[in-house]
């Protein structure tokens, strides 16, 4: 798709699946029910084309290519993952909102301990192949999860499982079952942790594989990918045919047991970044993602016929110092740097206008976020004072020094990124202003991801992260993820942090929880463990045509599909 | 294969020898000048050359554009006055990182191909002389080379490069290097052909007889012998190493930016707006690798027909 | 003959481990693996570290080797890391995609280049001659990224006439004929870049060896017969100029397979080519060393299939 978007996602490739599991927030969730989504109506739907009218059965979305693994316990990027919510359903679901809402599970309730969650399963819930789905099917998925020739991206759903161990690891098939996962009876099932955890709802989100089709024999996991290309699940639609590379076929399930969809047939078909605008605005694709650039959006809106829903990504864009470097270790030449960068500047010139200026770790669409934070408005001389009061002094030759050692940075970044590209020559123009040397050196994502977390040897880098619904931090910012290997690669060790990280895990009052973060987030605001950067937003374009359709930061186009429906376009 | 190869080399070089005698580049540069192709691409590549190491510096002197100065207030502006190509996306002036780019191609050429014929005609002259197991296990050594993924390859490279701290600015020269280390096997077998047959000669038994060294064997009288071709095939490889760099580049593992290159400016038009309305962006930079290599390749084959008297008119 | 088959057959073995190992290594020498591009803090250090001692990413380079081709020689090539699925089947699914577009290109390179390097041969130094000679530089001058994309501005998103990528329509069900009309409208424009691209050498091959085989004497003989001068060139001449022509396609047997990374990726072309970049990308090494073993291989036998062509079609040529 989008370089910058692909970019962006690059730096969180895995995190991007979250969008259709993670659940958020708790049950009790009253936050404002804001609409999150910003619609701008096609002006004039009847200049859809012909070829979009006359196609009155199907709906084709444009995406990525996808990769294969169509399998909810493997898939592992956004597009795989549309494939896997159009055919499993999971336990549970999201709203708009984030907060869970039941799916196949009509409620749950979590222990006074918080560590035992307990699903009541629909009846009549049926597989694509007319079978039942049970208990006995949810605990299949989560043991396979479990299982010591698992090599997926879900290991830390179950990892906090009680006996995840000592299944995971006994290899003579002598342990038999998760002593965690618990079959009460053909319609309940409970699963116990070991640490109560405020995030781990969202981790029953996974679909549900039917165990008559995926049953393996514990310890060789083969025969369940053989099945990658031939899903079967008891979502919406039924999966039809696969040309790798080029598109996937659905057909709609009949007898899907939320309601027979409404759309008959629906095509993922692969586009990218030369050929999104061309393919939507001819009607050869209904639905696609749009870079955030306005000259694209005026291209689609000039279409006339296509909706355009615009919303705050869950995510942003930062810059990350090594804290452990002596030059980084002075808030004030953090706060310093803050204030020199042009960030507005380059928002206007990457993003103009459909991006923001990012100034706390979580993002806008959060119940976390508060505005109650310092801007750092572009200030050339206040950063020139608070570099002097760290005792940097300018030069005659426009640098400035500490104990004979020039301000100079490392700057880490990766290849094929326009972002980066936008970025590289005003960070150094602006730096050398304030007096600071910056010299980029470029790498791919994958050397850089090597250098900043499993060597944690850097200067400087930047990426982006795309977070889950829940905005708990510990992943990226507690102490514990400071060490090779770790998220918390800056190393920032505060203990005011830690404590509210801790205190956030644990609180089950939403309120409270939310006070808490706000305090973390204001916490992080003035320390800087990393210079924030940018908020982007998502775009998508949507055909007149589809009613019903839903995207918001954590609902994508999958999202109650079969509620979707392709209407004649009134005049 | 070595059979196939004597018979196809031997005519060549036998030509060339016999020019050798009368003054002989004084001979190839009047036929070259009556080739009127050749030298259009002369002149073509001499007017870039002189583009790319003059051209920033007027620039910079006389109307105070440098190619890092960004302009946030005039990005992406269309070609004007000031501009007589536009500008980028962060408002720098295209026509200079345009030249500036051309001093990045132009050396990733000559570098990369004087590495390539460096390794080529040393391997292919030793080859070719000692014949029998050197020569069987150096030429297994470019079947090897051969075999090797030339991308795959250089992408794996660029990140090993990008591994040592080498300074962004020098990285390119890693990239020249490793465009020569990895294409000089076509010339060593070209040299490799022609010594094969040169061996056999007169001239040759007379440097027995005189009981010279191997080395001053090889250089001094036998690869004098195979300039002709060694130059035809580095004037060509020149163009295909331009064209590498710039793929590589597209692809996002040559230069570092902010500094510019052809290929890497080319890359703009990935984004659909860019490529429909910003013309101004990618096509420039496309046209000038084109006509780049397109004036090394003319020259070069004039070159061909100059230094091969059997094609005398 | 069947000896010097034999004999070269067995050469293949020794450079075919050498390029294993040389790749290997390389690939090894590059920083990260499969897993270090997985930045998400719902894969935690831990669960990186099991599933690398699964994959025996934990292992030294030389162990890992070992594994690989002991499996190898056993005709198991491993399971991709990225796809999760055997190495075979994955090449499966995308090679025959470029093959198909590398054949048509083939095919129509040839018969483009052969009639026109005749042409320019038997009238060299002619206008055509030049207008020939221009256009096959051009063809090889020209960065098949920046044509590609030309292209696709001017026949795809201004003139609407092609499409803009991918293979087939989508959802179309169409077979045979239908299919193969589909098919060929979304080859085009990659077609077009990659023959421009390949018609100049062979173009330039086919002159050069006509040049030489019509200044021999046996040529001179069937004119002083006083055969019409077509009759010299396409039944004499051209059948002898040929010889060396058709040996070099055994070259191409890898380029079929190989996948064209550039063109394939501007054009979405389903093709082996951009996925060899994701296997790099990704650090999957099981199947970059798949798909790279096969073509050394058929770069071998492409070289071995051109000469025991030349003596078959040659008489004076003897293998030894």
């Amino acid at each position: 798709m989008n370089k910058k978007l692909a970019s962006l996602a690059a730096g969180l490739l895995a995190t991007m699946m979250l969008f259709t599991s993670c659940g958020g927030g708790q049950k009790t969730t009253d936050t404002s029910k804001k609409d999150v989504a910003e619609v701008i109506k096609a002006t004039d739907p009847t200049k859809l084309p012909e070829v979009s009218k006359n196609r009155k059965d199907t709906l084709i979305v444009g995406t990525t290519a996808p990769s294969g693994k169509f399998n909810p316990i493997y898939s592992d990027s956004v597009y795989d993952s549309w494939v896997v919510s159009l055919v499993f359903d999971g336990l549970i679901s999201n709203d708009e909102q984030g907060n869970p809402t039941p799916l196949i599970a009509k409620e749950w309730k979590i222990s006074e301990d918080g560590k035992t969650y307990t699903f009541t399963l629909n009846k009549g819930v049926k597989f694509s192949d007319g079978q039942e789905l049970t208990a006995e099917d949810v605990a299949f998925t989560f043991t396979a999860i479990c299982d010591p020739s698992y090599d997926g991206p879900r290991t830390d759903a179950v990892s906090s499982l009680v006996g995840y161990k000592e299944y995971n690891e006994d290899k003579e098939g002598k342990v038999k079952e998760v002593a965690g996962i618990k079959v009460i009876d053909k319609y309940t099932i409970s699963f116990t942790l070991s640490e109560p955890k405020a995030p781990a709802i969202y981790d029953f989100a996974y679909g549900i594989m039917p165990k008559h089709v995926y049953n393996f024999e514990k310890g060789n996991i083969k025969p369940l990918k053989d099945k990658f290309l031939q899903p079967v699940g008891a979502g919406p639609y039924l999966f039809k045919n696969y040309k790798a590379g080029q598109e996937i076929v659905f057909e709609k399930n009949k007898n899907y047991w939320r309601g027979e969809p409404k759309i008959a047939n629906i095509i993922m078909k692969v586009t990218n970044a030369n050929t999104v605008i061309q393919e939507l605005t001819t009607g050869s694709v209904d639905i696609d993602r749009v870079a955030s650039k306005p000259e694209q959006l005026d291209l689609v809106k000039k279409a006339e016929f296509l909706d355009i829903y615009s919303y705050p990504a869950n995510s942003y864009g930062y810059i990350g110092w090594n804290l452990r470097d002596e030059k980084f270790k002075d808030k004030k030449v953090r706060q310093a740097l803050a204030y020199g960068l042009n960030r507005a500047g380059f928002v206007q010139a990457y993003f103009k206008g459909l991006g923001e200026v990012c100034n706390a770790p979580v993002s806008k669409v959060s119940w976390a976020y508060t505005d109650e934070v310092n801007k750092y408005e572009y200030n050339v001389e206040k950063a020139n004072k608070l570099l002097d009061e760290a005792g940097w002094v300018k030069k005659e030759d426009g640098y400035r020094y500490k104990d004979g050692k020039k301000f100079t940075i490392h700057w880490m970044t990766y290849t094929g990124s326009k972002y980066v590209e936008a970025l590289t020559p005003i960070l150094i123009e602006n730096w050398k202003q304030i007096g600071v040397e910056v010299i980029p050196e470029l790498m791919e994502f994958g050397t850089l991801a090597q250098k900043v977390y499993d060597e944690q040897k850097f200067e400087m880098y930047n990426m982006a992260w795309s977070l889950s619904i829940d905005p708990d931090p510990s992943g990226i910012f507690s102490i514990e993820q400071d060490k090779l290997g770790g998220f918390n690669s800056v190393g920032w060790r505060n203990d005011e942090s830690e404590k509210l990280i801790k205190e956030g895990l644990k609180e089950t009052d939403m309120n409270k929880r939310k006070e808490i973060y706000h305090k973390w987030v204001k916490l992080a605001n003035e320390e800087l463990p990393y210079l924030f950067l940018t908020y982007s937003k998502d775009n998508y374009a949507v055909s007149a045509k589809v009613k019903g359709a839903r995207l918001s930061p954590f609902t994508d186009w999958t999202y109650d599909i079969h509620k979707v429906e392709l209407v004649e376009v009134a005049k | 294969m070595a059979e196939l190869e004597k018979n196809t080399k031997k005519v060549d070089v036998k030509g060339a020898k016999k020019e050798d005698i009368m003054s002989p580049w004084k001979v190839v540069w009047h036929r070259l000048k009556r080739n009127k192709l050749a030298m259009v691409g002369l002149y073509t590549l001499l007017f870039m050359v002189l583009l790319a190491i003059f051209g920033p510096v007027v620039q910079k002197y006389a109307f105070g554009i440098t190619m890092e100065k960004i302009d946030l207030y005039n990005i992406s502006a269309p070609p004007s006055l000031k501009h007589p190509l536009g500008t980028d996306e962060v408002g720098r002036d295209i026509l200079t990182r345009l030249m500036y780019g051309g001093r990045i191609s132009l050396t990733v050429g000559i570098v990369a191909v004087s590495i390539s014929v460096l390794i080529g005609s040393v391997i292919g002259g030793i080859s070719g002389y000692y014949g029998g197991l050197i020569d069987g296990i150096i030429m297994r050594l470019v079947d090897i080379f051969m075999c090797f993924p030339f991308f795959p390859l250089l992408l794996m490279l660029a990140a090993v490069l990008s591994d040592y701290k080498v300074d962004p600015k020098y990285r390119i020269y890693f990239v020249m290097i490793i465009i020569g280390i990895l294409s000089w096997t076509g010339l060593a077998r070209l040299v490799r052909g022609q010594i094969l047959s040169l061996r056999e000669q007169e001239f040759m038994q007379a440097a027995e007889a005189l009981g010279l060294r191997d080395r001053r064997k090889i250089f001094r009288h036998l690869l004098p012998n195979t300039f002709a071709s060694i130059i035809v095939s580095a004037t060509l490889g020149i163009g295909s190493a331009i064209l590498s760099e710039s793929a590589l580049s597209y692809l996002g593992l040559g230069v570092t930016p902010p500094y510019p290159s052809w290929g890497q400016m080319v890359q703009v038009a990935t984004d659909y707006y860019a490529m429909s309305v910003e013309y101004w962006k990618w096509i420039p930079p496309g046209v000038c690798i084109f006509l780049t290599v397109m004036a090394i390749n003319l020259f070069g084959d004039g070159l061909r027909d100059a230094l091969d008297p059997k094609l005398k008119r | 003959m069947r000896q010097y088959i034999t004999r070269r057959l067995l050469q293949m073995i020794p450079v075919l481990i050498g390029v294993s190992i040389l790749i290997f290594l390389i690939f090894q020498a590059a920083p990260g693996d499969a897993l270090t591009g997985m930045v998400d803090p719902k894969m935690s250090y831990e669960t990186k570290q099991k599933i690398r001692k699964q994959l025996h990413l934990d292992e030294p380079a030389i162990v890992q080797y070992k594994y690989w081709v002991t499996n190898a020689i056993k005709g198991n090539f491993g399971e991709s890391f990225y796809f999760k699925q055997p190495v075979g089947k994955v090449m499966n699914t995308y090679i025959w995609n470029s093959f198909y577009l590398s054949l048509a290109s083939f095919l129509l390179s040839v018969l483009i280049a052969i009639p026109i390097g005749v042409i320019s041969a038997t009238r060299q130094y002619s206008f055509l001659d030049y207008f020939f000679t221009v256009f096959a530089l051009i063809g090889i001058s020209m960065p098949s990224f920046f044509f590609g994309l030309l292209l696709i501005k001017w026949f795809a998103v201004d003139a609407h006439i092609f499409p803009v990528s991918g293979m087939m329509t989508p959802g179309s069900t169409a077979v045979g004929f239908a299919k193969f009309k589909d098919v060929m409208y979304h080859m085009t424009l990659p077609l077009i870049v990659l023959t421009l691209g390949s018609v100049a050498g062979l173009m330039r091959y086919t002159r050069s060896s006509m040049l030489e085989v019509i200044r021999q004497d046996y040529v001179r003989t069937a004119r002083a017969k006083g055969l019409r001068e077509k009759v010299v060139i396409y039944k004499h001449a051209l059948r002898n100029a040929l010889i060396p022509v058709v040996t070099i396609f055994g070259m191409w047997l890898p380029g079929l397979f190989s996948g064209a990374m550039i063109t394939e990726a501007i054009f979405n072309w389903p093709g082996i080519g951009p996925i060899e970049l994701l296997a790099v990308n990704n650090r999957d090494y099981p199947l970059l060393m798949g798909v790279n073993m096969l073509l050394a291989f058929l770069t071998l036998l492409g070289n071995l299939i051109a000469d025991v062509t030349y003596a078959l079609v040659d008489p004076r040529i003897r293998l030894k």
